[in-house]
This record gives C-alpha cells, sequence and structure tokens, in this order.
C-alpha cells in the first residue's frame, strides 16, 4: 500500500512541467489575477476644456484629485476633444462653458461631462465619481447662497458595503482566481496521473500482475490529493494571506475539507477525461473544453441574475457552483460549518455521481474490463 | 510553391484524422467566447432590491418610487432587519434601503436625516456601481425637496440646484457594456487559439518524431513553416465568421461601420499570432509545455494590457509601454473603430501599418529560430 503511494506520489513529483505548471498557477498566477484584473477604475485619465476661465471654475477643477482621478489634462482647443475620444485616450472630459461663473450665481449654470462609451469597465464608475465631485462642489455652492435660509432638509446616504466592506477589487478576483486554479489543478492532475499509465503501455503489465487495480487507481487518486491539497494549504497560507494579505474568515482545516469534498467532483471529470483523451497533450484541450462552461455556471465571474434564465436553471450540475457558494462562505463571508452543512452534502453527492460515471467510463475505455 | 502546398494537404490530412483535435479547434474558441460573453457583462441593471420602511410615511414612499427604473427591481417591502439580512447574504437581494421611523418628521422640521443603503459586497464592481446610482438618486431626491421647500417659502428655487450636468457617452449612447466588451473578446479568442494551434503543430511533429523527416528532406524552412500554417488560418477564418455571427446573432451588437474595415485587420492578426505560436514551438520540445507556455505569453498581456478590461489611458509607466508593446492593444483600436467609433479607413491605418510591422518581425524571427539541426 504505502509502496504505491510512494510510486505515485514520486511519478507527480517526477513530472518537472507539471510541477512547475502546478506552482506557477498556484501562486504567481493567482497574484496576477489579483493585481490585475481591475474592473474598479483607480487613477482616472481626464481632461479638462475650460472655456471660462474664471476663479469658479478653476476651483471645481482643482477638486479633481488622486486617488480617483489623475491630475487633469488641460486643454484649449474644441477639436482637440474629438482627437482625443477617436484615440481612446482619456475616459472623461469635462467641458466647462464660457458664464459658467456668471450662471452659477444666478442658478443654472451647466457642465458638460463627456464619457468614452468604449472603455466600458471605467466608464460608469469614472463619470460617477466626477458626478460625486460635482455634487459636493454644487453642495457648496447652495449652502454659500442659501445660508440665510434655515432649515433646509437634507438626505444623507449611509452606504453599507456587506462582506467586503471596503468593495476590495484585488479580493474578489485573487480568490476567483484561486478557485479557478483548485478546479483546473484538480481535473488536470488526475486525469495526467490516470492517463501516464496508458500512454506509457505500463498499463498491459499492471493488468497482468497481481496487483488490485481497484487499488491501484485508489492510491492515484490519494496521491493527487496530498498533492493537491498540499498546494491548497500553501497558496492558502503564503500567497493569500500573507502576500495579498487578504483578511480571510474560517480555518484552513475547513477550507480544506471543503475542498476536499469538492475533489470529489474534479476527480470524477478527470476520469472522464482521462477516458476520452487518447493522449497527455489532449488533457489540456478537454480540460479547458469542460472547465469554461463550467465557470460560466459557477456564479464566480458571473452574477446569476446577469444570466438568461435557461442558463441559470443548468447552474445546479455545476460542481464548482457548490464550491464558490462553499467556498466564498467560509471565506468571505463567515459562515459556520454547521450552516455549510446541507450543500457539502450535495456537492459530495454530485461528486460519488461523478466518481461513479467517471470510473465506469475509465474501465469500459481504458481498461477494457467487461 | 508545390512543396508548400504539399505540406498543408499533409497538416489538413492529420487534422482530420484526429477528431478531438478539429473537434477542440472550433469548440474551445465557441464556448470560450460565449462564456466570457455573458461572464464579463458589466451592465448593472435589475438588480433585485427591497426596503425597509420604518416611517410608512407619503415622503418615504416616493422615495422607494424614486429607486425603481432600469436599474433597481423592486422584490417588495421587508418586515424586520433580520430578513435583509439573511437575504442579502443568500444574494437574493443586491440591496435594501432602510428608512428610519424619524424620516418624514426630520425632513418637515427641514433637518438633517439619513437613510441606510445596504449593499451585498459580494461583487465588488456591482456593489460600487450600484452605490453610485444609490448616490445619484438620492441626490436628485434632496434637489427636489430643497426646491420645494424654497418655492413654499416663496423664494427664488434655482440656488437648490446651481449647476446641471449633461452626460453623454460616446460611441456607446446607452453605455451597454456588452456593445465594447464583447466585440473586443474577438480579439482575446482570435489571440489564443491560432497560437495554440500552432504551436501544437509544430510540437506534435517533434514530439512523434516526424521532424526528423523535415530535418532531412530538402524542403526550406520558409516552405515547411508556410504549410504548416495554412491549415490554421483557414481555421482561423471559420472562427472569426462564426463569432462575427455570434456577436451579431446571440449578443445582437451591431457594427457601426463597414465589415470591410475589420477584415484586413483582423487577417493580420492571426498571422502575427501564428506566428507567436512559431516562435514559442521552437523553445519547447513537448506538446505540453507548448501549451502552457502559449496560454501564458498570450492571455495575461490579453488580459492586463489590451484595454479590454483597464483603460489604457488610465495606465502608466511601465504597463502603458507594455501595452503598446504587446499587438492586442491596437487590434483592440481597430475592432472598437468599426464596432462603435465608425472611423474611416485613414483612420484605421497607422494600426494596420503597426501590425503589419509586427508580422514581419515575427514571422521572420519565427523562421530563423526554427532549426533544421539540433543542439
Amino acid at each position: 500500500m504505502w509502496q504505491l503511494l510512494r510510486k505515485e506520489l514520486l511519478h507527480i513529483l517526477r513530472d518537472r512541467g507539471l510541477v512547475i505548471f502546478i506552482l506557477y498557477a498556484f501562486t504567481l498566477d493567482i497574484h496576477l489575477a489579483a493585481q490585475g484584473f481591475k474592473l474598479i477604475p483607480e487613477m482616472v485619465s481626464i481632461s479638462v476644456y475650460d472655456e471660462d476661465r474664471s476663479s469658479r471654475s478653476r476651483a471645481l477643477v482643482e477638486m479633481i484629485t488622486s486617488p480617483a482621478f489623475r491630475t487633469p489634462e488641460l486643454i484649449d482647443d474644441r477639436r482637440e476633444i474629438d482627437r482625443l475620444l477617436n484615440d481612446s485616450r482619456t475616459v472623461l472630459t469635462l467641458v466647462i462653458p464660457s458664464g459658467f461663473q456668471r450662471d452659477l450665481y444666478r442658478g443654472g449654470a451647466s457642465l458638460q461631462v463627456l464619457v468614452d462609451g468604449t472603455q466600458s469597465t471605467a466608464a460608469y464608475l469614472s463619470s460617477a465619481y466626477l458626478g460625486s465631485v460635482i455634487e459636493r462642489y454644487a453642495e457648496g455652492v447652495s449652502m454659500q447662497r442659501l445660508e440665510m435660509i434655515r432649515g433646509l432638509p437634507r438626505v444623507g446616504l449611509e452606504p453599507r458595503i456587506f462582506f467586503n466592506p471596503l468593495a476590495r477589487d484585488d479580493l474578489f478576483e485573487g480568490i476567483n482566481e484561486f478557485f479557478m486554479v483548485v478546479s483546473l489543478i484538480g481535473m488536470i492532475l488526475p486525469a495526467a496521473i490516470l492517463i501516464r499509465e496508458k500512454e506509457y503501455g505500463t498499463i498491459e503489465q499492471i493488468l497482468i500482475s497481481p496487483l488490485s487495480i481497484r487499488r491501484l487507481l485508489l492510491m492515484k487518486m490519494v496521491a493527487s490529493s496530498i498533492f493537491l491539497l498540499a498546494m491548497i494549504a500553501f497558496s492558502y497560507q503564503f500567497v493569500l494571506k500573507l502576500w495579498l494579505g487578504f483578511p480571510l474568515k474560517g480555518t484552513i482545516h475547513e477550507f480544506l475539507l471543503i475542498s476536499l469534498v469538492y475533489g470529489t467532483a474534479t476527480s470524477g471529470l478527470a476520469f472522464i477525461i482521462a477516458s476520452v483523451a487518447r493522449r497527455f497533450s489532449q488533457i489540456g484541450m478537454l480540460t479547458i473544453a469542460i472547465f469554461a462552461p463550467m465557470l460560466l455556471l459557477s456564479g464566480g465571474w458571473v452574477p446569476p441574475e446577469a444570466l438568461p434564465e435557461w442558463l441559470r436553471r443548468l447552474t445546479v450540475v455545476s460542481p464548482m457552483k457548490y464550491y464558490m457558494d462553499l467556498g466564498i462562505g467560509l471565506l468571505i463571508r463567515g459562515a459556520g460549518i454547521g450552516l455549510l452543512l446541507p450543500k457539502m452534502l450535495r456537492l459530495l453527492m454530485l461528486g460519488s455521481i461523478l466518481t461513479a460515471l467517471g470510473y465506469l467510463l475509465y474501465r469500459r475505455r481504458v481498461l477494457r474490463m467487461e | 510553391m508545390r512543396k508548400v502546398l504539399a505540406i498543408t494537404a499533409k497538416e489538413v490530412r492529420e487534422i482530420w484524422r484526429v477528431r478531438l483535435f478539429l473537434v477542440l479547434a472550433f469548440f474551445v474558441p465557441f464556448t470560450m467566447f460565449i462564456v466570457f460573453g455573458y461572464g464579463i457583462s458589466l451592465d448593472v441593471e435589475h438588480m433585485p432590491f427591497a426596503y425597509l420602511d420604518d416611517d410608512h410615511s407619503q415622503l418615504s414612499a416616493r422615495l422607494v418610487e424614486k429607486f425603481k427604473g432600469r436599474y433597481f427591481e423592486l422584490q417588495g417591502e421587508l418586515s424586520d432587519p433580520g430578513e435583509a439580512d439573511r437575504l442579502l447574504s443568500r444574494g437574493a437581494l443586491r440591496a435594501v434601503l432602510v428608512i428610519p421611523s424619524e424620516f418624514s418628521r426630520n425632513i418637515y422640521r427641514g433637518g438633517d436625516t439619513e437613510v441606510q443603503f445596504l449593499i451585498d459586497g459580494g461583487y465588488p464592481y456591482r456593489a460600487l456601481t450600484v452605490k453610485g446610482y444609490a448616490q445619484a438618486i438620492i441626490a436628485d431626491f434632496n434637489r427636489e425637496l430643497v426646491t420645494e421647500r424654497l418655492e413654499r417659502a416663496g423664494l427664488d428655487p434655482r440656488p437648490g440646484r446651481p449647476i446641471r450636468v449633461e452626460t453623454r457617452y460616446f460611441f456607446n449612447e446607452s453605455l451597454r457594456s456588452s456593445y465594447a466588451l464583447i466585440p473586443g473578446l474577438i480579439a482575446l479568442v482570435l489571440l489564443m487559439n491560432p497560437a495554440v494551434l500552432t504551436a501544437l503543430a509544430i510540437t506534435r511533429e517533434k514530439e512523434f518524431g516526424t521532424i526528423y523527416n523535415i530535418y532531412s528532406s530538402q524542403i526550406k524552412r520558409w516552405e515547411f513553416l508556410t504549410g504548416k500554417i495554412i491549415p490554421y488560418l483557414v481555421i482561423s477564418a471559420i472562427n472569426f465568421l462564426v463569432i462575427l455571427l455570434t456577436v451579431r446573432l446571440l449578443f445582437e451588437i451591431p457594427m457601426k461601420g463597414p465589415l470591410a474595415n475589420l477584415i484586413p485587420g483582423a487577417f493580420i492578426y492571426v498571422l502575427i499570432n501564428v506566428s507567436i505560436g512559431l516562435l514559442v514551438s521552437s523553445v519547447t520540445r513537448t506538446m505540453v509545455s507548448a501549451q502552457i507556455v502559449t496560454i501564458i505569453v498570450t492571455v495575461i498581456p490579453a488580459f492586463l494590457y489590451s484595454g479590454l478590461l483597464i483603460p489604457v489611458a488610465n495606465l502608466e509607466g511601465g504597463a502603458k509601454v507594455m501595452a503598446h508593446l504587446y499587438p492586442t492593444m491596437h487590434f483592440m483600436k481597430i475592432i472598437h473603430g468599426v464596432y462603435l467609433k465608425d472611423l474611416p479607413l485613414p483612420d484605421l491605418l497607422p494600426q494596420v501599418l503597426l501590425l503589419v510591422l509586427y508580422f514581419c518581425l515575427l514571422f521572420s524571427v519565427g523562421i530563423m529560430a526554427f532549426r533544421k539541426r539540433e543542439g
């Protein structure tokens, strides 16, 4: 038994290409995703065409500051605006028409905000940032003008963002990427182990040897699970917590338990992949083919309400959906394991079905045992 | 030329015989396109929303009324705060407005009053957008209140709203993120797929050892490589057409400019990516490593420096330089130029010429890097 386990673990470690890829995925890749995928704009580039050139308009421009905005680029030519927009060289352009200061004192000044709609991720939030700057400025003006009138009503908004109070983009993207990596490697690694004997032709040796094939397969799965869980623990401690500094809730043991349950589903899929693929090199493409729809239905990148109705119904068969719900429930929302138990059981059930299916397929197509 | 075609014929037969490869060559890019097409839609609309009204006044009802519309979809009134927490945790609601019991009294008295707005932080971008909507709605509500107040006092109401802001979204008037993102994805799919397939095609010969036939034959390097890549150009052309149709029919996104302006750029762009695949295959030995290296060198720059998600205008320093060095950003400009801006051909020409330059460079390096001798 131990000999077998040792053999399989050694096999994994000796495949240098695979190990390097796994290490890369669990460290640098997660870090890149967390730091790189920024949907929430920072340091928005803005240009200002100030036709008024008054002290009031300058006061407004001075309120456009970092971290939300870069230093505004001032332009003096109206035609320059078109050029900037056509080249997508700026996200926002603020036009302060002449007579702004005069109209401001009378009430009824106007401003134009021109937004490059091709920069779709940044367009709305950037214009909302600018909107709130203008709002603050306008409020200051009203206050000055209406000082003498007492008792004006004002409703304040106290927004409270749950679970991720600072709306940290890196936390969301990093955790998402982490789940994606676990899912991908969770399929590729066992599939690679399962197909290796077939590719090297050693499977025939094993079939005629007194070794129980079931025990061998079990040990293969145990070996890949040990390796995977070790990588998850490593990445959780050193990449997510230490390197990226994520404030994670729940304990690592609880998270590993959830990952282990998820492992039943991914190894089931690995069995299916290993039965269909003819060669090692096809595993990569097959994994992507299974992974892409799973990701769509996981609720990670795509919130359910953004999906068409028929796709939303299909999410019940995506194991990744359960894993993400459980993982986010534990790590971000801080739900106890007791609360997550029903969902874990459902994932276990789905995983068992997939494993059984995969095993049967593998038996028929690879072992040819009828 | 005959030699080139012979290689092409051989390659086609090889592709045809490995059915799985064929399926993957067409199926993978298409599913990826669909996944990301739905996936990175950033339109935040119809957010499930509910409210908790402890005030039950005409004013509180008026505030709730203001939230209805394209952005929020009212799910109903909640009775206790615990329910709000539960529904937000489950993801059944994305936002809850909490109106305190003193709400209307404070307003009639002419003082400050606070309403709470609870937002699900599960998707940070959406959370901030929802917060932005709420702030705009409340600001509008405040202006109405002040104007009414001033009018009732018989004063000039205009200072109550000193500035009118007119926001215009250029090229994408209704600001549908999908109008910009989904055509942008064409650049992503046409980047990865041709590169991976080409890299696999060459490393396959290396792995099977059939490359030695090539090494020992009279065929020239460029003839072999050209013949090798022709089938992948055809595959990419078919994928390109399928994706154009998907954009038009499934995602219902119109193209403002003529298709003819897009095609030259797309063609050269695919050639560039095929050359990237060639380059990768000359530094890797096995199909697996070729696949991994290609994905790493193509996907990361495509997401981070292409202008697809992060506007290049917002990048700084090294990142900005990187963005200009990768061909994807230039092709993205062509895509947006055709799909959204309807730029005339002369305005797109600099980008096309740049891409041609890239291709010449990468393809010659690719040929040079491919050696008929090992070691």
